[in-house]
């Protein structure tokens, strides 16, 4: 099986962990490389902190990665400091993906459009659960997936969420 | 029915995850030790990778890229303990396993994956035991070999 790696941004990976779905993502992607502001972002609060050391433990897929362009990152930032957002690790994600020939995995819509302007294979977590649901790895309904996200206040493109669930036959879910 | 998959080295559980990932779905309780039990060289068993072992139908093993002390520890207990076991190695290792495992081991040659299959074939005619135990071998040892041979496309 071959498969590419990727970095994630931290949404995804509380998603996933949520839905206790951290080891099959090693069947679309492995090495998966998480920047340093993600995993500081993660680190603000104890159960995230917890879970992350849980994910790093467990499974060796899950690589810490550090070694790229922090002035590319910085420079990136400033665009993003004036809209008011101070989170670093959509960019870290993105920069280091573009150093490392890697995909992106980032639900955030300012981070996918400077995926996109850095012509990457950018995905976020609506396309990594479509892809279980196509593989049969889902325990559960997709709809049941989504809804457990929804319930624990993940914000997601629910409107992309219930075109796919309707695609599928499911029915669409309550946002 | 409840599985235990020894990996090598920390590089082989990335194919014991996705192995786990495809089991599950089909039914089968997959147990694959975290990736710290491949750190360093353990004095002991880890208890919980033991309480697996002991509880498992079938062992698993896959030696694809390296192998650990912790892995060598976990496929001799399941040996002790008489466990339904397949392992599954790359040539590499196979002098390092043969004297052990002798029947149990399914050597992995690239150039010919038909005669690992044809092994594990050979090895569940001869095994004495239920028909899912050998269900449940053959599923997970065809998968392993598929994603053994193309895993090192993984590391290009």
């Amino acid at each position: 099986m071959r498969s590419r790696r990727c970095t994630i941004d931290s949404s995804c990976i509380i998603a996933l962990d949520h839905l206790q779905l951290v080891p099959q993502l090693s069947l679309l992607f492995s090495p998966v490389l998480v920047p340093k502001a993600v995993r500081n972002e993660l680190f603000k609060l104890r159960a995230t902190k917890d879970r992350l050391q849980f994910i790093f433990r467990s499974y060796g897929f899950f690589q810490r990665c550090d070694g790229y362009d922090q002035g590319t990152v910085d420079f990136l930032l400033a665009e993003r400091t004036r809209l008011g957002v101070k989170d670093r690790g959509e960019v870290e994600a993105v920069v280091q993906a573009s150093q490392f020939g890697a995909a992106v995995i980032v639900d955030d819509p300012w981070g996918r459009a400077l995926a996109a302007r850095a012509d990457l294979d950018f995905h976020g977590t609506v396309w990594v659960l479509q892809q279980f649901y196509q593989l049969e790895l889902l325990s559960s309904t997709l709809g049941d997936c989504f809804a457990v996200l929804r319930d624990r206040g993940m914000r997601l493109p629910w409107e992309t969420v219930n075109e796919l669930l309707v695609s599928i036959g499911e029915e669409p879910l309550k946002v | 029915m409840k599985v235990f998959i020894s990996y090598g080295d920390v590089a082989d559980q990335v194919t014991a995850l996705r192995l786990q990932a495809l089991g599950a779905v089909n039914g089968l309780t997959v147990y694959v030790p975290p990736a710290h039990t491949r750190q360093g060289v353990p004095a002991l068993l880890d208890p919980e990778a033991n309480q697996k072992l002991n509880q498992a139908e079938v062992v698993l093993g896959v030696v694809g890229t390296g192998l650990t002390e912790a892995c060598r520890q976990e496929l001799n207990t399941g040996r002790a303990l008489h466990k339904n076991m397949i392992v599954m190695s790359h040539p590499a290792f196979a002098p390092q396993l043969q004297a052990y495992f002798g029947s149990n081991l399914v050597v992995i040659d690239p150039a010919s994956p038909d005669r690992a299959e044809f092994g594990i074939v050979q090895y569940l005619k001869a095994l004495d035991t239920q028909q899912t135990a050998k269900n449940a071998l053959l599923a997970m040892g065809t998968l392993a070999l598929g994603l053994l041979l193309l895993a090192p496309a993984d590391r290009n």
